[in-house]
């Protein structure tokens, strides 16, 4: 069952019915921001758990900025971005050394084994190579290349230029694929 | 070459990372974040438009076509009256038009009704 029914209402709609007392927009707004801002702390932190702490604070944050809200100035998930990854950031400076390879074991799911394994070592592998990424490079990856965020949001979640963010990517990308460099051939890339 | 291949790599590495179910949050985180978002609607909810009653009264003067609609009711009833005491005996029995209306002749409210009267007897 698809998290959000409702994907005509903007968020910020919803965020002034749910300041209005909606419980429906509640619910909406539950089930459609939290996961996209529970993936990117996972992203950034490499801890499930560190990140359900991270979202759900988050989403506190924008319910009780609710009332506040002004309408058509900001988008909802450019704010929410911007304060998952100051959550991130304050936990990554307070937890600077901790191994990231405490990964929870995998869920059933419907490919088959060999596969899954090869994508879970696949993810393993990207996650590891992230990690060892600066902070602000690895934000701007996580966002543009796997979160699917555009340039100029980014540059605004960020408070950067465009150009900025272009450069990040560049270097995170650079970066990553020397981190991956020694994998290749254990994930299954072989350059032909 | 290498370039391209890397970027290759990496485009199915970011392809893997959004399939991954690790990144999917629990039915629990969500309880909790609904939880959260339900119980601040409660503890501080916002200012709703107030239902205004209007009263019997204003209910009657709306019915009516409001208050220019009354105001048209009260002059009817004046110039009624008016209209009455100006034409002496005309339209009003006996003399009480040209008691009223009347410069020469002394008019007395115990003419036209006893209980406005003195009783003079009753202090004796």
């Amino acid at each position: 069952m698809p998290y959000d029914q409702q994907e005509d209402t903007p968020d910020d709609a919803l965020l002034v019915l749910y300041a209005n007392g909606d419980g429906a927009a509640a619910r909406i707004l539950t089930l459609r921001l939290t996961p996209r801002i529970f993936a990117h702390a996972f992203r950034m932190l490499g801890d499930r758990a560190e990140a359900e702490d991270v979202a759900q604070e988050a989403m506190i944050r924008l319910f009780k900025q609710a009332p506040d809200w002004r309408q058509g100035e900001a988008k909802v998930t450019t704010w929410l971005y911007r304060v998952t990854a100051n959550l991130c950031t304050d936990r990554l400076r307070k937890s600077r050394g901790v191994a990231l390879d405490a990964i929870p074991e995998p869920e059933d799911g419907a490919k088959s084994a060999a596969q899954e394994m090869q994508d879970r070592a696949r993810a393993d592998a990207l996650q590891n190579a992230l990690a060892t990424l600066p902070d602000r490079q690895r934000q701007a990856v996580v966002l543009r290349h796997i979160d699917g965020q555009s340039n100029p949001e980014i540059a605004e979640i960020m408070e950067i230029s465009v150009e900025a963010v272009e450069s990040l990517t560049a270097r995170g990308k650079r970066a990553l694929a020397e981190a991956l460099a020694s994998q290749r051939d254990a994930l299954g890339y072989t350059d032909g | 070459m290498a370039e391209k291949f890397d970027d290759d790599m990496l485009d199915d590495l970011f392809a893997a990372a959004r399939n991954d179910s690790r990144a999917t949050p629990s039915p629990d985180l969500l309880a909790r974040v609904l939880s959260e978002a339900e119980g601040l609607q409660v503890a501080d909810p916002a200012p709703v438009a107030q239902v205004v009653r209007p009263s019997l009264w204003a209910a009657v003067v709306a019915a009516v076509g409001g208050w220019p609609a009354l105001g048209g009711v009260a002059m009817a009833g004046v110039a009624g009256v008016w209209i009455g005491v100006a034409s002496g005996t005309t339209l009003m029995a006996d003399t009480l038009g040209l008691d009223i209306y009347g410069e020469t002749a002394q008019s007395y409210l115990s003419d036209l009704d006893d209980t406005y009267a003195f009783d003079l007897t009753a202090e004796e």
